[in-house]
């Protein structure tokens, strides 16, 4: 089969076919008569050498990378997030019984994150368990500040964001407050912790994979 | 009476402010000894300061002048004055005074002021219980 | 190699000279404006025995009250706010605090509070206040002025609320208290007797103590030069010798002397007796104003003295020295005033106070 592929053709087949051989002498003799038409200032010299090693790549395109453009996951980025206004509580949810519930599901989290806070459990282990909980519905109250304003406000955490707590009042008021320079105090069943805001300044995303260094002491 | 007469005439109101024009500083002190039995007088207190001194400033270091205003020889306590410049220096060789004649003691500052009056009324003394 | 071991902290010296007939002579207000005495001394040259007028004076100065662990917001409590306090003339500094390391409270007659605390206080009280002026390079001491006569304090209000739930609830500051009222006969008398009964308190009046002095060498005062240029000594050496008689120091060493070389200034005259009177505890300036004034008549009568002198010395640990500027213990906390009487009715008055402290008015 291969040889009967490779073979000449015979005269017959070719006139049968109605193809041309293609003699290199005839094919010379138009390539130049073709190249002495379109560029006639050039000398036949000239030419002859422009002609010799001269590799001619046909057909050839390189092979445009398809990009691949990742569709985001997420819907919205942050400026569009900000002119919707998807964050921001609205001035009537700004109530504190709205938020009782919340409060009453973070503290059954915390117990079942603690495995039940009962009065002999250790409070070192609690406090660890608590560096890397959810503080959404916690009661907070700023016990220390370098401004003595902020000192003595309690009221239900509904946002934390990296560097303010978002808090609701009792007299349903929001309240913002910076992490930073304050103290803050959470109980919970008679557990009081505090937090050194300072040190606190993550999401709280990113403080459940951050590793806190115990340090000797330990200002605001 | 004559002096009366010439200070009759009536004083024109006069104000005079003194920024650090006291050359001295005053200091109280008291000295402590683990043994009670010896005795000291003005004269013998001097020379222990002056050789506290010598111990940390050296021979020219130490050469100021300061006074030994009063010393009780029953309670060990002294007043000093020193000129201003001196007293850092005076301070800092009693506190490292350490020891005497190899006898463990120590010198406690009560009161420092640049003014001897201040001395006499030392609100930090009064004992009420 | 030592130039910085020489410096000091800086001190001032205020003097004046006017004339107690000048109408618009401020020693009054000079006097009732250092609230917080501690000593008084009278100097008398030439004098044996405390004269009589001098004796009743100095016994009829007001009693004062020493209470234990009283906390700061009773002092602000509505009925003993309005009844004593508001009346005016209350005196109140807490006792055995340090103002360079503890809290130390002060309520003026003129109705401030003024609570000096450290950081750590302040921070956890929650009350407005100002960082000390004598802070080191980070502020580690904050002054909170509570003005009991403002609109804003008045009891009930939202700021008074504030303040009592600071003191009562957030952190209760308590500390021993001196407490004195200079009497007018009010009806708030029978009040702060009850207050005092409440806790364990002592009545106290302030010990006298006096002292005669024999033989003494004694400057000559003319009280024209106050300066001291040529017929006085100068205010330094005048108060540096004071403070000697005071302090019972010999004042006729010889130059070459080793121990002291401290000598009575020029010119000078000898004067076979003197008296020194003194006074502690916690005296008011009514009080003294009213020494003043038995003194000014002690020239009466002829007398072989030209001048004597009275010194009173404030508390080193009193948040305020004079009116409401702050006051600090650097090295000593002095602030004392010394008024010269003349026996023409002129006066001098020397004001000093140390490092941490504003100028005296």
């Amino acid at each position: 089969m291969e040889r009967i592929l490779h073979s000449r053709l015979s005269e017959d087949q070719k006139i049968h076919m109605g193809l041309q051989s293609q003699d290199g002498r005839d094919a010379e003799a138009f390539t130049n008569a073709f190249l002495k038409n379109s560029v006639p200032g050039l000398s036949k010299e000239a030419v002859k050498q422009f002609m010799d090693r001269k590799a001619v790549v046909l057909e050839f395109s390189r092979k445009k990378k398809e990009k691949r453009r990742k569709k985001r996951s997420k819907g919205l980025n942050a400026k569009e997030r900000r002119e919707l206004k998807v964050f921001q509580l609205k001035p009537e949810h700004q109530r504190y019984e709205l938020f009782l519930p919340l409060h009453e599901l973070w503290k059954q989290y915390v117990r079942d994150l603690c495995n039940g806070l009962k009065p002999d459990s250790n409070p070192q282990t609690i406090q660890q368990k608590l560096l890397k909980a959810d503080f959404h519905g916690a009661i907070i109250t700023v016990s220390r500040s370098k401004c003595p304003s902020y000192v003595g406000t309690t009221g239900i955490l509904v946002q934390e964001m990296k560097h303010v707590f978002k808090i609701v009042t009792k007299e349903d008021k929001l309240k913002v407050i910076p992490k930073r320079n304050s103290v803050f105090a959470v109980e919970i069943d008679g557990f009081v912790s505090h937090i050194y805001g300072s040190k606190f300044q993550l999401r709280s995303s990113e403080r459940s994979a951050k590793k806190f260094k115990a340090k000797g002491t330990i200002d605001l | 009476m004559g002096y009366a007469d010439n200070m009759s005439e009536s004083v024109s109101y006069e104000r005079l402010v003194f920024k650090n024009a006291s050359v001295y500083h005053y200091m109280k002190i008291y000295l402590i000894l683990d043994s009670d039995d010896r005795k000291f007088n003005a004269a013998h207190f001097k020379q222990i300061v002056i050789s506290a001194l010598r111990d940390l400033y050296g021979e020219i270091g130490a050469a100021f002048p300061f006074d030994v205003l009063k010393f009780e020889e029953d309670t060990l306590t002294a007043v000093l004055r020193v000129y201003n410049s001196g007293l850092v220096k005076l301070w800092s060789a009693l506190t490292l005074l350490g020891s005497y004649h190899s006898e463990p003691c120590a010198v406690r500052v009560v009161q420092v002021s640049p003014f001897l009056l201040a001395l006499s009324g030392n609100s930090r003394e009064l004992e009420l219980d | 190699m030592f130039t910085n071991l020489e410096k000091c902290p800086r001190n001032l010296l205020i003097c004046e000279k006017s004339s107690f007939l000048n109408e618009k002579s401020r020693h009054a207000t000079h006097v009732a404006k250092h609230f917080f005495n501690y000593k008084v001394s009278v100097l008398i040259p030439e004098c044996g025995i405390i004269p009589s007028g001098l004796r009743s004076v100095v016994s009829s100065f007001s009693k004062y009250y020493l209470l234990k662990n009283l906390p700061v917001y009773k002092l602000l409590e509505e009925e003993f706010l309005e009844k004593v306090v508001k009346k005016g003339c209350l005196y109140a500094l807490s006792y055995k605090t340090r103002i360079d390391q503890d809290n130390t409270f002060a309520l003026l007659p003129t109705g401030q509070v003024i609570l000096s605390v450290d950081k750590d206080t302040y921070e956890e009280l929650g009350l407005e206040g100002k960082a000390s002026q004598y802070n080191h390079r980070q502020p580690m001491r904050y002054v909170v002025t509570i003005d009991l006569t403002d609109k804003s304090m008045a009891a009930g209000g939202k700021r008074y609320k504030r303040v009592m739930w600071a003191l009562q609830e957030k952190v209760q500051l308590t500390s021993d208290f001196l407490l004195a009222r200079y009497s007018t006969g009010g009806d708030g008398e029978d009040l702060l007797q009850s207050f005092f009964s409440q806790y364990s308190s002592k009545e106290l009046r302030p010990s006298i103590s006096s002292q005669t002095f024999k033989n003494l060498l004694c400057p000559s005062l003319d009280p024209t030069d106050l300066r001291g240029d040529t017929r006085s000594c100068d205010p330094q050496q005048f108060l540096e010798w004071l403070g000697a008689v005071t302090m019972d120091i010999s004042c006729n060493n010889e130059a070459a002397s080793f121990v002291s070389a401290y000598c009575c200034p020029e010119p000078q005259s000898s004067v076979s007796q003197a008296l020194l009177c003194t006074t502690t505890g916690l005296l008011l300036p009514e009080d003294i104003h009213s020494l003043l004034e038995e003194l000014r008549r002690y020239f009466d009568e002829p007398r072989f003295t030209s001048w004597l002198s009275v010194t009173v010395h404030g508390f080193a640990d009193s948040p305020v020295s004079w009116g409401g500027t702050e006051h600090g213990f650097h090295k000593g906390g002095e602030n004392f005033y010394t008024f010269v009487l003349f026996k023409n009715q002129d006066y001098w008055l020397h004001m000093a106070t140390g490092a941490n402290d504003g100028c005296p008015p």
